[in-house]
């Protein structure tokens, strides 16, 4: 069931329908059943992936809850030694550690299987040709299930939570399986933690005007980002992608901001209509942009962009990795040897590489990802030691941080390094990455016409030039939309004014959906990020 | 209950203000005539005069010159054809002119990818403008209840109202209302086998979807209801896609044997013995499977001269099979030349 069909549409509307006509106790149910029902659409295998996550996470930590609390009320029956005491916490801790590494391993490598797999035995074929000539291993191509990279992520955060002691394991099974198989966010995220979403899904809701409106404006908001605006600049992004050595390089340029704007479009509008859509059943979805494209440095952009992941990589590998006993005594080692400032450093260096890595690695098996992640990282790791450089610098040069014009420079300046970063894996292969960027800066300079600089419309045809405004319209609501969302223009009306202008906006909104959206998303709609 | 009603004026007014800016835009688009299929006032003026009606899809639309088949035949006709036009359009729109002209016959034009499409696919392309070739909103909702599906209601709405932006944009930049010819929409030439990549496609006769067939059947009786001559048409393809496609041969046979079942007529102009010299892939066609203006000509000149009966200069080839011996983009030249 594509997100963009009228199939998932009318889906939509029996989901909400059954939701506010049923007992409020039964709720979650109908929850649990559109999400089974939405992963069935998407083929029975999706539904046999899914369940073994959810079932053996459920075990796993039902185990670990289990030998905890034993743990606990044995403590508490029986008087021990502190000595005692340390060895029995750590007995405990070994079995418990024991339960849940076998669930996280299996988990992870079913992702590997899916995802890596494919790409690892390209690598060994690689190596194998370079000394023998030949290949050792067959060709393995396996369609990973719709929204893996998601739904283990999320599963992975609950058990690590439970072996963690935050939270207690979810006594009910099917409770689990909605929290893992939810269908707003299966696909592209976002990947919540149990404590923030559980309380929503299972709590009674009923229907509120203040939820029900906002959340469907939202919801037609996003499906205006995706269908108006994305899905018209993807042929003009792939006609650069596809023939970047012909086009000179302010249209390589654009076609790469573009894409920029693509990405966002398609990514946050999914986003904001699954936001859009917990909202009208009273959920308030774990937000995932918080204006991206308004940071002032790539660290701050990652703060902004995909939340979610950001948050997952620092709770569950950044702070891992960083605390973790050979990273301290590096960090002390460095201390001895190059005091302080250093001693910080080289430990977070090596924790945002690996979280880098798996980034990049999380993203795609390829080395363009792997790559495109290293370059992310590098980015943050030399702001991070060049940090006291700029600081002198700045003093040195006088430069205020709050100038808006100095402001307005680190904003276009990190979203024009983005933008080079964001195209590398997406051109086709690394090479062509790097051509595009190096093209952009080598390529012919100059452009005699409109049509010379925008190629990829084709000017010949009138709808093909009303798609493309439509989408140029689009990027700029987007971008008025956040400077009113940055400034709270939003909440300055109120009452049956407010209203008014909510019913204008929905139907200008529906209006520009149904006429440019629906046929620029036939044939296809898919969204970028759910093939990670 | 209460919480339902709570949210319902809000509902409702929004539900009412789309409404009535689609219907709006609708009234816009079917109000004017600023699109060149817009023809319902055209056939409305000549009703009770067209004796000769050609109907298919694009093939018949830039191919079939009326004027070219008048002059020489000293009839009146008109091309009803559309591009992507489905079977049942086609049906609706010739019962219409039947029931108020005089008609004695009728080219049906039928292609291989006609009878083999899927209308699911096709996101009401076909079926929209139909629909606004009718003459009345009842006509309209008549024909999209009975021919399309709840996916395809919304892919013609869309349509809809993206004609009716365009109208907005035609008439903010004043132009002129299309002045209809006699349907004939002709295209520019291109060389087509300069484009052209030597992949072969594939007509399967076994996938023929069955309720095309079954509307293809409506729409001979009810010619035959009405005593009309009906001539099954092949439109000329360009000799490089004639090269590459296959299983032509086992198409013709089965509108052979159609043709006799249905007592109608069969003529396959791409099987034209002289269609090497009648046509040009350099400037006889827009595309590989459409003719240009100048290729139009030539084939209703090849028409004209078959309707009068002209054995000496319209001759043809028994089969694909015979024809692609004679194509000099035969796969073996084609590569020869690549």
């Amino acid at each position: 069931m594509q997100i963009t069909s009228f199939s998932f549409f009318l889906f939509l509307i029996a989901v909400l329908a059954l939701y506010y006509l049923v007992p409020r106790r039964f709720q979650w149910g109908v929850l649990l059943l559109a999400s089974l029902v939405f992963s069935l659409s998407q083929g029975a295998k999706q539904m046999i992936f899914l369940g073994f996550t959810a079932l053996s996470v459920y075990a796993g930590a039902r185990r670990i809850q289990a030998l905890s609390d034993a743990e606990k009320e044995k403590r508490a029956k029986t008087s021990f030694s502190a000595e005692e005491k340390k060895g029995y916490k750590q007995a405990g801790k070994r079995r418990r550690k024991r339960v849940m590494l076998l669930v996280l391993l299996s988990n992870l490598l079913l992702l590997l299987v899916f995802k890596y797999l494919g790409f690892f035995m390209d690598q060994v074929n690689l190596v194998a040709g370079f000394l023998t000539g030949s290949p050792v291993l067959g060709r393995v191509s396996l369609l990973a299930p719709l929204g893996i990279s998601f739904y283990t992520f999320q599963m992975i955060g609950y058990l690590v939570s439970v072996y963690w002691g935050n939270i207690r394991a979810e006594r009910s099974f099917f409770r689990l399986l909605l929290f893992c198989s939810f269908f707003p966010q299966i696909t592209q995220g976002p990947i919540s933690e149990f404590s923030d979403l559980s309380g929503q899904l299972f709590a009674e809701h009923s229907l509120k005007e203040a939820d029900f409106f906002p959340g469907a404006e939202r919801l037609l908001w996003g499906f205006f980002k995706k269908m108006v605006v994305a899905d018209a600049l993807a042929p003009c992004v792939q006609d650069v992608f596809a023939n970047y050595a012909q086009y000179a390089a302010p249209t390589v340029l654009i076609g790469a901001f573009l894409y920029s704007v693509q990405i966002y479009a398609d990514f946050s509008g999914y986003m904001d209509i699954m936001c859009g859509l917990c909202r009208m059943m009273g959920i308030r979805l774990t937000e995932n942009f918080t204006r991206p494209y308004f940071s002032k440095s790539i660290a701050e952009y990652w703060r902004r962009w995909h939340i979610s992941l950001g948050a997952w990589f620092k709770r569950y590998v950044y702070y891992p990795v960083g605390i973790s006993r050979w990273n301290r005594n590096l960090g002390k080692w460095a201390k001895r040897r190059f005091g302080q400032r250093l001693g910080d450093t080289i430990p977070a260096t090596v924790a945002l590489t690996v979280v880098w890595l798996a980034t990049g690695l999380w993203h795609g098996a390829s080395w363009a990802y792997i790559i495109w992640g290293l370059v992310n990282g590098l980015f943050i790791i030399l702001s991070l030691w060049l940090e006291p450089i700029y600081a002198k610098g700045r003093s040195f040069f006088h430069v205020q941080e709050h100038p808006k014009i100095w402001r307005l420079f680190q904003v276009l300046r990190t979203f024009f390094l983005v933008t080079l970063i964001k195209v590398l894996p997406e051109v086709g292969s690394l090479r062509d990455g790097f051509g595009l960027v190096g093209r952009i800066f080598s390529g012919p300079m100059l452009v005699h016409s409109l049509q010379g600089l925008l190629p990829f419309v084709e000017w010949g045809v009138l709808t093909r030039i009303l798609f493309f405004l439509a989408a140029c319209l689009g990027t700029l609501c987007m971008l008025l939309h956040s400077l009113a969302q940055a400034r709270g223009w939003h909440a300055r009306h109120s009452g049956r004014r407010a209203r008014f202008l909510r019913v204008l906006r929905c139907c200008i909104l529906a209006f520009l959906i149904l006429t440019f959206g629906v046929q620029n998303s036939w044939g296809g709609g898919g969204f970028l990020y759910a093939q990670f | 209950m209460r919480s339902f009603k709570r949210i319902l004026p809000e509902l409702l007014s929004f539900l009412l203000c789309f409404s009535a800016l689609c219907f709006g835009a609708a009234a816009l688009y079917w109000g004017t005539a600023y699109h060149s299929h817009q023809d319902a006032a055209l056939r409305r003026e000549l009703a009770g005069s067209l004796d000769t009606l050609i109907v298919g899809a694009s093939h018949a639309l830039n191919g079939v010159d009326p004027q070219v088949l008048d002059e020489a035949l000293d009839t009146s006709s008109y091309n009803l054809s559309g591009s992507l036009m489905p079977m049942h359009g086609r049906y609706v729109l010739l019962k219409k002119e039947l029931g108020r002209n005089p008609v004695k016959t009728v080219y049906l034009e039928i292609a291989a990818d006609t009878l083999l499409r899927n209308s699911g696919e096709e996101y009401a392309e076909g079926d929209e403008p139909i629909i606004a070739r009718l003459d009345t909103l009842g006509e309209r909702l008549a024909y999209a209840t009975q021919y399309l599906d709840l996916e395809d209601w919304r892919n013609l709405a869309s349509r809809v109202m993206l004609r009716s932006v365009q109208t907005l944009f035609k008439m903010a930049r004043r132009e002129d209302p299309v002045q209809a010819g006699r349907g004939f929409q002709p295209l520019e030439a291109h060389n087509v086998t300069a484009s052209a990549r030597m992949e072969p496609e594939r007509y399967a006769i076994e996938e023929l979807n069955p309720q095309t067939v079954s509307e293809l059947e409506q729409i001979v009786s009810l010619c035959r209801e009405k005593q009309v001559r009906v001539i099954l048409l092949v439109v000329p393809e360009s000799h490089v896609r004639l090269a590459k496609t296959r299983e032509l041969d086992r198409f013709h046979q089965w509108m052979k044997q159609f043709a006799l079942e249905h007592g109608c007529e069969y003529s396959n102009f791409n099987l034209l013995r002289d269609r090497w010299t009648r046509f040009s892939d350099a400037e006889s066609f827009y595309d590989e499977g459409h003719l240009s203006a100048q290729g139009a000509q030539a084939f209703s000149e090849a028409l004209r001269d078959w309707m009068r009966g002209d054995q000496e200069r319209v001759q043809f080839y028994e089969s694909y099979d015979q024809a692609l011996r004679d194509n000099p983009y035969s796969q073996e030249s084609w590569e020869e030349e690549t």
